[in-house]
């Protein structure tokens, strides 16, 4: 009984770094990546085998629940992608075609990246999805930052179990890794710069490595970034994807 | 196989007199676009294509006697299109030198009736043992205006309609090409108005009145997602030409990771008599590096509802692997089971650079154009879009 109590106390100690517990650290992470509405210019380099694709695009969101992508490099000009809710749509100007992304097409990397449409699904709002508890705290790349270990509470959680690098000044998500139920590491992501953004610190140039594939690695860059931009509704709808 | 769009005796037969009638209509449209005061300053303008060859050597057999050849295709696609506040324009145009037994095969298409789409223009004296032809069509050529949800369009379109892969006996307006190593669709010369009945889910009525408008065919569709995650959609329609009332829809649903999807289509004579029911189910999945999909096709119309599937039953299946980085060996095959005539592929891609890629490729089928024989082909395909 006395020794549950003292591992009780223990796990207690370390949830609650340094008056904060996990839960605190990762809603603040949340609310800084958090966004009303984001209007940004996109680049994607997809790094496979030596060899770099570069794909670029607009993108429009609001919260979580509503994104518009538009692909302007000259091979995919034009495709587009809608998510509404749970639901993700893709239209191919060529063949004039809307296609519903929707079972094991999720699992499929968007666009040929390591991002699976699963991934941009994703809420960003982690606390919703995971439970967090801080399992140490550790350098990276000279930032003092927390490792928060996140335990997926509902099925819908692209991944079992992760761990979060948190940057202990700007709360932000500086590394992370993404664990199957089986424990084997899926992904990895790395924040490569970090900018002030109205008062606010965002990740604009992160990695993904996908670790089921080897040699593989996509560069998210955002570009002419505007936060809580003035977004018309009518830019989430089919009408705007065929358009 | 003799080209990726042109040239196989009765492949490409037009459900719909394809009419070029609208076509100058939407490029004027299309220029006006640009030269309305104000309009150009917030439009964006685009250019793309690709420039595509293929090069095959054949074999086939028939009874006692047998034969090879060779052919080439070139095709240089370009598209133009524009974009305004509420204004969208589009002209996409193709043309293509055949050589050697592409154009031999496209004189000979060209001597059927129906044989070439009546939109293809194509070198005088095709005919007359042709060793190389250049043929050339529009494959889009619409505006579409677009308001509060609301819109218009006009011109050569591709109307989708439909979930299958293969077949969709619900797509009305397109035609579908199964000449090149996937696929592809056809433009049709129609007008569209689609109204939006909420955020995801549209109603839409859709004319193509061909030349003559007692021949065309007309239809009304609602479509959208139902329960949330059901996408589907119900069409009603008169096809002049057939004389015929059609009533139809599809679905599309997940199970977990697997995607079903189903088409179903009923033609009824106006006269009355008994009708004639085509229908689609398929499924597709993905594990690991694989894909793998299938569909089932009932034709209860033959050759008078689909001429190029006449028979009942017919099956398709196309697996695929993505066996290296930029590498991907592909299997389709399609198959009248009635008959047991049968067309089967293997394509190995290589996805060489941003812009472009090399597939090569062997197709077996037996059957074709109604004979016994068997045909063999080997051809390697580069393409490169700017």
């Amino acid at each position: 009984m006395k020794r549950i109590l003292i591992a009780s106390m223990i796990a207690l100690a370390a949830s609650t770094a340094f008056g904060q517990s996990a839960s605190e650290i990762l809603r603040k992470v949340d609310d800084n990546q958090a966004f009303q509405s984001i209007e940004y210019t996109g680049r994607m380099e997809i790094v496979l085998g030596g060899e770099t694709r570069v794909k670029t695009m607009k993108a429009w969101a609001v919260g979580d629940s509503k994104a518009f992508v538009e692909f302007t490099n000259p091979e995919d000009r034009g495709t587009r992608m809608l998510k509404l809710d749970k639901n993700l749509w893709m239209y191919f100007p060529k063949e004039q075609d809307t296609v519903k992304i929707s079972g094991h097409l999720l699992r499929e990397g968007m666009m040929g990246s390591d991002v699976s449409y699963e991934d941009a699904m994703e809420s960003d709002a982690l606390l919703e999805k995971y439970t967090a508890s801080v399992l140490r705290e550790e350098s990276v790349e000279g930032r003092p930052a927390w490792v928060l270990e996140l335990k997926a509470t509902v099925p819908t959680a692209s991944y079992d179990r992760r761990l979060v690098w948190v940057d202990k000044e700007r709360y932000v998500s500086l590394k992370g890794e993404m664990y199957a139920r089986s424990g084997r590491l899926l992904k990895e992501s790395r924040s490569l710069e970090v900018r002030n953004v109205g008062g606010r610190w965002y990740p604009v140039r992160t990695e993904m490595v996908n670790k089921l594939r080897k040699d593989t690695r996509t560069v998210f860059v955002l570009e002419d970034l505007r936060l809580d931009a003035r977004i018309p509704e009518s830019r989430f709808s089919m009408a705007e994807l065929t358009k | 196989m003799t080209s990726r769009r042109y040239g196989r005796g009765g492949v490409a037969r037009p459900r719909i007199a394809a009419d070029a009638g609208l076509v100058p209509v939407a490029v004027l449209a299309l220029l006006l676009a640009v030269a309305v005061p104000g309009a150009a300053q917030e439009s964006s303008w685009t250019l793309g294509g690709s420039l595509t060859q293929q090069a095959f050597a054949a074999a086939s057999e028939s009874g006692s006697s047998a034969g090879g050849s060779y052919g080439s295709a070139t095709t240089l696609e370009a598209t133009l299109r524009a974009r305004g506040p509420v204004l969208r324009a589009e002209f996409s145009a193709e043309a293509a030198l055949l050589a050697g037994a592409s154009a031999e095969a496209f004189a000979a298409a060209a001597a059927l009736p129906g044989g070439v789409p009546t939109d293809t223009l194509y070198s005088p004296g095709v005919l007359s043992n042709a060793e190389t032809v250049l043929a050339a069509r529009v494959r889009t050529a619409f505006v579409k205006w677009t308001a509060e949800g609301f819109s218009v369009t006009a011109g050569r379109q591709i109307v989708n309609y439909g979930k299958g892969t293969a077949w969709s006996p619900v797509d009305l307006f397109t035609e579908r090409d199964f000449s090149g190593l996937s696929v592809a669709r056809r433009g049709s010369d129609a007008l569209r108005l689609t109204i939006p009945l909420g955020a995801l889910s549209l109603a839409e009525a859709v004319a193509a009145p061909a030349s003559d408008p007692a021949e065309g065919t007309y239809a009304l569709r609602a479509a959208g997602l139902v329960f949330g995650t059901l996408e589907g959609s119900l069409v009603g329609a008169w096809n002049g030409g057939a004389d015929e009332w059609i009533g139809g829809g599809d679905l599309k649903f997940d199970l977990s990771w697997l995607s079903f999807h189903g088409d179903a289509a009923y033609a009824a004579p106006r006269g009355g008599g008994s009708g004639d029911l085509r229908a689609v189910l398929g499924f597709d999945t993905s594990f690991g590096d694989f894909v793998l999909g299938a569909e089932y096709y009932y034709n209860g119309s033959g050759a008078a509802g689909d001429p190029l599937f006449p028979g009942a039953h017919n099956a398709y299946a196309a697996l695929s692997w993505s066996a290296a980085d930029y590498h991907t060996l592909a299997f389709s095959a399609l198959a009248d089971l009635e008959a047991g005539l049968f067309a089967a592929t293997l394509t190995w891609a290589w996805d060489l650079a941003q812009n472009g890629g090399l597939t090569s490729y062997l197709r077996l089928s037996n059957g074709q154009a109604g004979t016994e024989s068997w045909t063999g082909q080997a051809g390697v395909q580069w393409e490169v879009k700017f």
